[in-house]
């Protein structure tokens, strides 16, 4: 899946200047460091794990602010979200009238982008949103990194 | 004989003017102003029931005074909004003072503390090339880089001697050095250092000296610092630079800290040493440190 096709997925149609370097995308401008194999040049867009792609913080608050479905949460939802948990529909302050199987950004009361994932409810129902990705993924990135 | 433990590392401060405090550092933080100014961020942490309070020596950081729960793992936190570091931590790179537009070395980068602050002094705007040599710190300064939005830096795995094959003249160079540490930095410190080791960690810190001064340009800054107590790590390396390197010292204009000692153990050094900074915990209420700013001639 490239960049294009992933925005794709929250209703987003735009074209990303980036560039696959090892196993993230970065947007740079100056390309004559590449060939000393750096770790991180630019700005980080995205990261690819398997054949799916995790969006960096930065690329996230875009897609937070582009996609076509938002939910927003109360902070009790938002704790849970980071830390791994669905959205729950007594958590929902305001939605963008998602329907099943849609693909949603959660916000928090900030506006700003904590994650996404798959409408599975109704949005008064118990569990309405199945977490795909939230920016806990970064603390558990990196545990996972210390615990090899 | 090995020459370590509380007792001899207390003598040795004691000759140096300095002591052993038992304290509790703060917690504190920085603002990352790439994301959010200060005047928010400390509202919204209220809101969470945060007490911050500024710390005047420095231009972004805030101690915490009050808090109920861990800032380490917090949607502020993970979106960016501040970097905790140790308020001493933050002097080296505001003696720095990273432009936007400019060229900076960044030598032994991990975890990106001092790495996110430049890009943030610097808006995103120029390039900070950073080397990391440690395999396993550099998970955490990419974490560190993606979270705090920072979109100005190149970073490399290996030492920063590799700087010269880019064959470019930096404008500036951070140098935080590898070093022993000091007693507050971490738990039981006096059993696990000695003399011998502070010997080693010079070694490496002159090395690094010398290859940071090759790859700066004709009047460019480089910012050397540790977080170590020992001379010889400081003022006895600035010494050896001295001698050794095509340098000056600058005065390190800090409202915090005490001129850089003169006189080691009897030993008379260059007086534009008094120009660098040392902080002694017991003064400070910080970690120890020492902050040298040289001028390529």
């Amino acid at each position: 899946m490239n960049l294009e096709e992933f925005l794709a997925l929250f209703g987003i149609q735009k074209k990303v200047a980036a560039e696959l370097v090892g196993r993230s995308y970065f947007s740079f401008k100056d390309k004559s460091l590449l060939s000393k194999r750096p770790l991180f040049i630019g700005e980080c867009i995205a990261h690819l794990r398997g054949p799916v792609l995790i969006p960096s913080i930065g690329f996230l608050q875009e897609i937070g602010r582009l996609a076509k479905h938002r939910v927003v949460v109360n902070p009790e939802g938002e704790w849970l979200f980071i830390c791994g948990r669905d959205v729950f529909g007594k958590s929902i302050v305001k939605h963008t009238d998602p329907k099943i199987g849609d693909r949603v950004v959660i916000l928090n009361r900030h506006s700003e982008c904590i994650g996404y994932g798959d409408v599975v409810g109704p949005m008064d129902g118990k569990v309405v949103v199945k977490r795909l990705f939230d920016i806990g993924d970064l603390l558990r990135r990196e545990r996972k990194s210390r615990s090899f | 004989m090995v020459k370590g433990g509380r007792e001899f590392f207390r003598e040795r401060y004691a000759q140096l003017g300095g002591e052993i405090v038992d304290i509790d550092i703060p917690k504190t933080l920085r603002v990352n102003t790439l994301v959010i100014s200060a005047k928010a961020l400390v509202e919204r942490l209220s809101a969470l029931g945060v007490v911050l309070e500024r710390v005047p020596f420095t231009r972004d950081g805030y101690r915490v005074v009050k808090s109920k729960f861990s800032l380490g793992a917090i949607t502020e936190f993970l979106l960016g909004l501040y970097y905790l570091q140790e308020a001493a931590a933050q002097l080296p790179v505001e003696v720095l003072d990273p432009k936007p537009g400019e060229l900076i070395l960044d030598c032994g980068a991990a975890p990106g503390g001092k790495t996110t602050q430049m890009a943030a002094l610097m808006e995103n705007k120029g390039t900070i090339i950073s080397y990391e040599l440690k395999e396993h710190r550099i998970p955490s300064l990419l974490m560190n880089l993606e979270r705090c939005r920072v979109g100005n830096a190149t970073v490399f795995k290996g030492d920063s001697a590799l700087a010269k094959g880019l064959n470019v003249q930096f404008d500036k160079v951070l140098l935080d050095a590898p070093c022993a540490g000091n007693y507050l930095s971490e738990k039981e410190w006096f059993e696990k250092r000695d003399y011998d080791g502070v010997l080693r960690s010079s070694a490496i810190q002159k090395r690094m000296l010398k290859n940071a001064v090759d790859c700066l340009k004709q009047e460019g800054v480089l910012i050397y610092s540790t977080c170590s107590l020992e001379p010889e790590e400081n003022e006895l390396n600035m010494q050896w630079a001295l001698e050794n390197l095509p340098v000056r010292l600058e005065k390190v204009n800090l409202k915090v800290g005490d001129s850089a000692l003169t006189d080691v153990f009897g030993q008379k050094l260059d007086s534009s040493i008094a120009l660098c900074k040392r902080l002694w915990p017991h003064k400070t209420g910080t970690e120890g440190f020492f902050i040298a700013k040289l001028v390529r001639i």
